[in-house]
């Protein structure tokens, strides 16, 4: 009698996953076509209106560049000459020593003449203490505030609180922006005035050979984990992201370049400290926000100005940082349950609300459970070789496919990746990404589930290898 | 017709056998399709990349020995393909972009035999391409095509018309500032800063038809904003008055905030009577503006009203404040402030070492 139950459960989940596989990779698969389509429609606009020529002949806002840092004194120079020579008319850069608890804020102090300074904050948002201001002499553009530790959302709402400009760049101080990435973010700005927010796509900067700040080639890495979140990027940002971006429906700015209005960042309290998904869950909160109050807005992707970003090559560290990523999802979506199918909120709340809820929060849950179930049926023999196809197909073969596409999308628009080889490993790791990478990553997404309901709020500890490749802790 | 009717012979397995292998077979060709893409992709990237090399290299040197007066315009038009007569345009486009005078005139008149096609793409096709045929036709065909650029800024997307409308403001075609304004509505979403850009754009002969239209009540808010901040990078003297008459009556914060900056920038002591009571007003942006004015045009009897200013629930108001002091020469005042035992002297010190910064 318990075996026939059991039997019937395992078939049953077998069929809730199948559906879930069918569904998810449906959903992606319209997505890439979506984004194809806004892609060249994008190439096409950009031709039209050559964006130096936009930025010469319009007056454009000026911004801060809010950059947290936490123990980065083996990165924080090269960060920070790398953002004094952006090609941007009018911007300062405020970088955050968030307690550092290396030699960082001596480094600074030594590499970019900082003196104390006053500075008196533009918003009253609460932050850890901050011990001193400090601004440049040899670049009077440079403010470091030096303050008590508090978590990245912290130090962000530190750098939001002194920041005087209408726009700010929130962005990782492991990150690296293109030259052009500023003029490139700004455009949905000067082109839509509703425009809140907006995001740019991110790279791996692994494997790349970056000097004094600037990337001067690229190339995939060495590592096959990193290589795999390569690809990972792409199919996120080039699919995923252009797609939602076309349906006006982007719930989601990269923690590690997005360009937001301060004004409407401030009103609506700035960035939660008590997530580690601050980015996510700023975004989400800022659409409630605009919808309650019945303010015009809009949240943008555009795909060209690219920030390059350091990848763990760990598999503890991937670990640890896809548990975050799930952990940041599941607050932002918790937090604003009341969105989901709720008219009120639009295409966010009948649509990219709900695909986050059940396919990218609670989809590792159903992952896991089909292939576990799937384990079992092959073992005891329950599944016949039609539903071993099916199960083979929409989980590999389908999801191949849409990583391929997302080669293809590259392609079409940004083609970084120069070289046959480089193109055609790609392509190779399209195909081995999902046997084992994938599942492991669904693992680490579960853990994330767990942890949050554990109600672990932690960071996790973070090796970087710095531009220059060399391991720091 | 084809016969399906074996699938009803079928048992249900079967049939989802067949089902199956049919899904199967379309997965893998989906796959397989977009893996083709890729690669079509890439080769297509590579051989328009080659073929634009081959196509300016054929092309950069005889047109720079059209304008150097080595060569004539019948020369290089023997070198256009029939299949390359639009990439030709699309060449001149963005060789015109950097160039001006007797230099652009000569692009012109190499574009010319090839302007009827794209004078009819102005009408038809999709929205970028009317966008494109457009700014060909402002770039390289004035005052000819002036008319299809016209019924371009008409057109229906408001992409077009835009692109339009920022071609002929950037070729100075000040008879046409009037169409342009009347069509500023339709491109709402833009920022003010870049349509007043793109006015301003037009030059200094655009002003009095600026000011025609910035009087005019019916234009809405947002346009009289961008009017205002065209007029005040133009620096438009005589808006001043009109400006600070603005200020009395109306009630948009927009536009009184540009005016405001108008009168910064071109206002004189005169107009000081309509800009002080607004020191006063309930929004703290209007307040922060009419400061900031007073920093300019002020005098030795508004350095109490900043002093009050400086204190003002507003930060950004006290901000400005603090900087009017310090440009009405009141750096002791300033000094004093930042000795006070209060939040504020705080601000005043920022400014003050900004000052020395």
């Amino acid at each position: 009698m318990i075996e026939s139950y059991v039997k019937i459960l395992v078939l049953c989940v077998n069929g809730i996953a199948l559906g879930y596989f069918v569904i998810l990779n449906t959903t992606y698969l319209i997505m890439g076509f979506i984004a194809y389509w806004g892609l060249r429609r994008h190439a096409r606009r950009l031709k039209l209106l050559d964006i130096e020529d936009l930025i010469l002949t319009s007056n454009v806002p000026p911004i801060t560049i809010i950059c947290p840092a936490y123990n980065e004194e083996n990165t924080c120079i090269e960060a920070i000459r790398a953002l004094c020579t952006l090609n941007y008319p009018s911007y300062e850069v405020v970088f955050v020593n968030d307690g550092s608890e290396d030699g960082t804020m001596q480094r600074l102090i030594n590499a970019f003449s900082l003196a104390p300074t006053d500075r008196m904050p533009m918003a009253d948002l609460q932050t850890a203490w901050i011990r001193g201001i400090y601004q440049s002499d040899s670049y009077p553009d440079l403010w470091v505030i030096d303050k008590v530790n508090g978590g990245k959302s912290d130090a962000l709402n530190a750098g939001l609180t002194f920041c005087r400009t209408p726009l700010f760049c929130a962005m990782d101080s492991d990150s690296l922006l293109e030259r052009d990435a500023l003029t490139r973010i700004v455009r949905p700005f000067l082109e839509d005035a509703t425009t809140i927010a907006a995001g740019g796509s991110i790279r791996i900067v692994n494997g790349c050979t970056v000097r004094n700040g600037v990337l001067e080639r690229v190339g995939l890495p060495r590592s096959l984990l990193a290589r795999f979140q390569v690809l990972e990027y792409l199919r996120a940002f080039l699919s995923g992201r252009m797609g939602w971006d076309v349906l006006n429906a982007t719930i989601i700015v990269s923690g590690a370049f997005g360009m937001f209005r301060r004004r409407i960042v401030i009103e609506a309290g700035g960035f939660a400290t008590n997530t580690v998904g601050e980015d996510m869950e700023l975004i989400v909160r800022l659409h409630r926000h605009c919808r309650e109050k019945g303010i015009p807005h809009r949240v943008a992707f555009v795909p060209d100005p690219l920030a390059w970003t350091e990848c763990p090559e760990s598999v503890l560290t991937l670990g640890r940082q896809r548990d975050r990523w799930q952990r940041g999802l599941i607050d932002s979506l918790t937090w604003h349950l009341k969105m989901l199918f709720n008219p009120r909120y639009g295409r966010i709340g009948m649509t990219a609300f709900p695909h986050f809820f059940f396919m990218e929060m609670l989809g590792p849950l159903v992952e896991t459970l089909g292939y576990l179930s799937f384990v079992l049926a092959l073992c005891f023999g329950l599944v016949n070789n039609i539903y071993i196809a099916a199960f083979l197909m929409v989980a590999f073969v389908l999801g191949a496919a849409l990583s391929i596409a997302a080669i293809g999308l590259e392609e079409l628009s940004l083609r970084r990746y120069p070289g046959w080889s480089n193109f055609l490993q790609l392509f190779v790791l399209a195909i081995l990404e999902n046997i084992g990478y994938r599942q492991l990553v669904t693992f680490w997404r579960v853990r994330g589930i767990l942890s949050s309901i554990l109600g672990v709020k932690t960071w996790g500890r973070m090796s970087r290898r710095g531009f220059s490749g060399e391991e720091v802790l | 017709m084809l016969d399906l009717d074996w699938i009803h012979d079928l048992a249900v397995e079967d049939r989802i056998f067949l089902l199956l292998i049919g899904s199967i077979a379309f997965v893998f060709c989906l796959a397989g399709m977009f893996a083709t893409s890729a690669v079509v992709f890439r080769l297509r990237n590579i051989r328009m990349t080659a073929y634009w090399e081959r196509l300016e290299r054929k092309w950069e040197t005889e047109v720079i020995a059209v304008m150097a007066g080595e060569k004539d315009c019948p020369s290089l038009w023997r070198r256009v393909g029939k299949n390359e007569e639009l990439s030709f345009i699309d060449f001149l486009v963005r060789f015109a972009r950097r160039l001006e005078g007797e230099e652009r005139r000569v692009l012109s008149e190499l574009a010319r035999p090839y302007l009827p096609q794209v004078a009819a793409n102005v009408r038809k096709g999709n929205t970028e391409s009317r966008a494109e045929a457009a700014q060909a036709l402002s770039i390289l065909g004035l005052p000819e095509y002036a008319e299809h650029v016209v019924t371009a800024v008409h057109d229906p997307s408001p992409l077009v018309a835009m692109i339009a409308a920022r071609s002929l403001a950037r070729e100075k075609q000040v008879e046409y500032a009037q169409t342009i304004i009347d069509n500023i509505d339709r491109f709402g979403n833009w920022t003010t800063s870049f349509l007043s850009s793109m006015l301003a754009s037009l030059g200094p002969e655009v002003a009095p038809t600026l000011r025609r239209a910035f009087v005019d009540p019916r234009q809405s808010p947002q346009v009289c904003t961008v009017l205002t901040e065209s007029l005040r990078e133009l620096h438009d003297l005589p808006a001043a008055d009109l400006a600070a008459e603005k200020l009395g009556s109306e009630e948009d914060r927009e536009v009184l905030a540009a005016c405001l900056r108008l009168l910064g920038e071109v206002g004189g002591p005169r107009h000081l009577p309509m800009i002080r009571p607004l020191v006063g007003a309930a929004d703290f942006v209007v307040r922060a503006h009419a400061i900031t004015v007073l920093g300019t045009l002020g005098t030795a009897a508004d350095v109490p009203i900043l002093r009050d200013a400086f204190l003002d629930s507003s930060t950004w108001v006290a901000l400005r404040a603090a900087k009017a002091l310090l440009q009405l020469g009141k750096a002791a005042v300033l000094i004093e402030l930042a000795g006070a035992a209060n939040d504020r002297a705080l601000l005043a010190r920022q400014v003050l070492a900004e000052e020395v910064v």
